[in-house]
């Protein structure tokens, strides 16, 4: 995938749609777990723009594509920031689970989606990303405390969904 | 990191959704114009211009100067293409005064291949009167052709609808029949304000033209 580098630097719009079909499922998986389809797809293509607008600063001693992961992370936050509430208390947990799940993933990722945005937000964050909550509360413009509160009653609701089903 | 995260983070670790279509549709809305695209517009572009220019200049290199031979002098015979200034040429002031036979020398006399040497040119203009002096389009028009074979032809084309100060006749300083056109212009420009110079070079198919017009000009 590093050989697209140079051709997406140039601006070659083929080199940046075959980067955007290599990655694009996996960052849409990523996007999912914040957001609901729509959403999810519409911080895909804002993190798509940002990803070949700023692809002359990834250095290259890095991952790409965990560049490009982050970025994608950035933009759901963005998205959330912009239309949700962080606040738990103003969104009711939804139980929208069924058998009907084809894999494993999708019913985790119904029961992750089930959750309040600021619970779902740092739990994602914390044991999916690898933030530790000084970076979650500073991504999110929340304190430490409440990004723990937050994981806290995240995990309780997560045991309890899975637990009973 | 407890048990439970370690169960999600396990099972989303390879987690794949394709998106719709409609993503990179507007992806590709906000992404600006293919660079690469827009690059190879520019070299065949340049490559163009480069061409162009390279294709003047060898059309230069090989317009070699028309030995013209002696003229057949036809006094009787009607120009083809009038001259606004000719009546000037006839005044009593100005009569007699071009020398057609130093004119034809000059055109027989084999010169060497002119030089596009700007400074010369320039260097040539600072010593000339500013008195405006006005030569034939066509014919400056050619000079120009032959001095920057770079130039435009829409450029060309205006210049020769169009009366040319002395200036850009200069530029073909060191060309023969520039130098026989200052002759004249400086012989007939102490008491006029307008030459019309006669005769074109270089260009086969005006010999006969120089001609008739020398022929004109016979005292």
């Amino acid at each position: 995938m590093e050989h697209l580098l140079g051709p997406c630097r140039a601006g070659n719009r083929k080199a940046q749609k075959k980067l955007y079909d290599i990655m694009s499922p996996m960052l849409m998986g990523i996007c999912l777990r914040y957001l609901k389809q729509e959403e999810a797809e519409e911080a895909l293509s804002n993190a798509f723009i940002k990803i070949f607008a700023k692809v002359d600063y990834f250095k290259e001693d890095g991952s790409f594509e965990g560049w490009m992961k982050r970025i994608a992370v950035r933009e759901c936050l963005t998205y959330i920031r912009l239309n949700k509430s962080m606040d738990a208390s103003d969104e009711l947990v939804e139980v929208a689970v069924s058998n009907s799940f084809s894999s494993e993933q999708d019913y985790l990722l119904a029961v992750i989606g089930s959750l309040p945005t600021g619970y779902r937000t740092v739990f994602n964050l914390f044991a999916i990303e690898g933030y530790n909550h000084n970076e979650i509360s500073s991504m999110l413009g929340i304190s430490p405390g409440t990004s723990k509160s937050q994981l806290s009653k995240a995990r309780k609701l997560l045991q309890e969904r899975l637990g009973h089903e | 990191m407890n048990e439970l995260d370690q169960h999600f983070k396990n099972s989303f670790k390879d987690f794949t959704v394709s998106p719709s279509d409609q993503v990179w549709k507007n992806v590709e809305q906000q992404l600006p114009p293919n660079r690469q695209k827009s690059s190879l517009r520019l070299i065949i572009s340049v490559a163009s211009m480069a061409a162009s220019v390279a294709l003047f200049f060898t059309l230069g290199l090989f317009e070699q100067p028309q030995v013209v031979p002696t003229p057949h002098i036809i006094p009787s015979q009607d120009l083809s293409i009038p001259l606004p200034s000719e009546s000037m040429l006839s005044t009593p002031e100005t009569q007699g005064v071009v020398d057609v036979d130093l004119a034809t020398q000059e055109l027989l006399t084999p010169a060497p291949r002119p030089k596009n040497d700007r400074r010369e040119a320039a260097a040539t203009l600072a010593t000339l009167d500013p008195k405006t002096v006005l030569f034939e389009p066509t014919m400056v028009a050619s000079f120009a052709l032959v001095k920057s074979p770079s130039m435009h032809p829409r450029v060309i084309n205006q210049l020769s609808d169009q009366k040319v100060p002395i200036r850009l006749a200069y530029d073909a300083a060191t060309d023969r029949l520039s130098r026989w056109m200052g002759k004249q212009a400086r012989a007939l420009g102490e008491n006029t304000t307008e030459v019309v110079a006669i005769g074109v070079v270089n260009w086969s198919q005006k010999k006969h033209d120089i001609q008739q017009r020398l022929a004109t000009l016979t005292p």
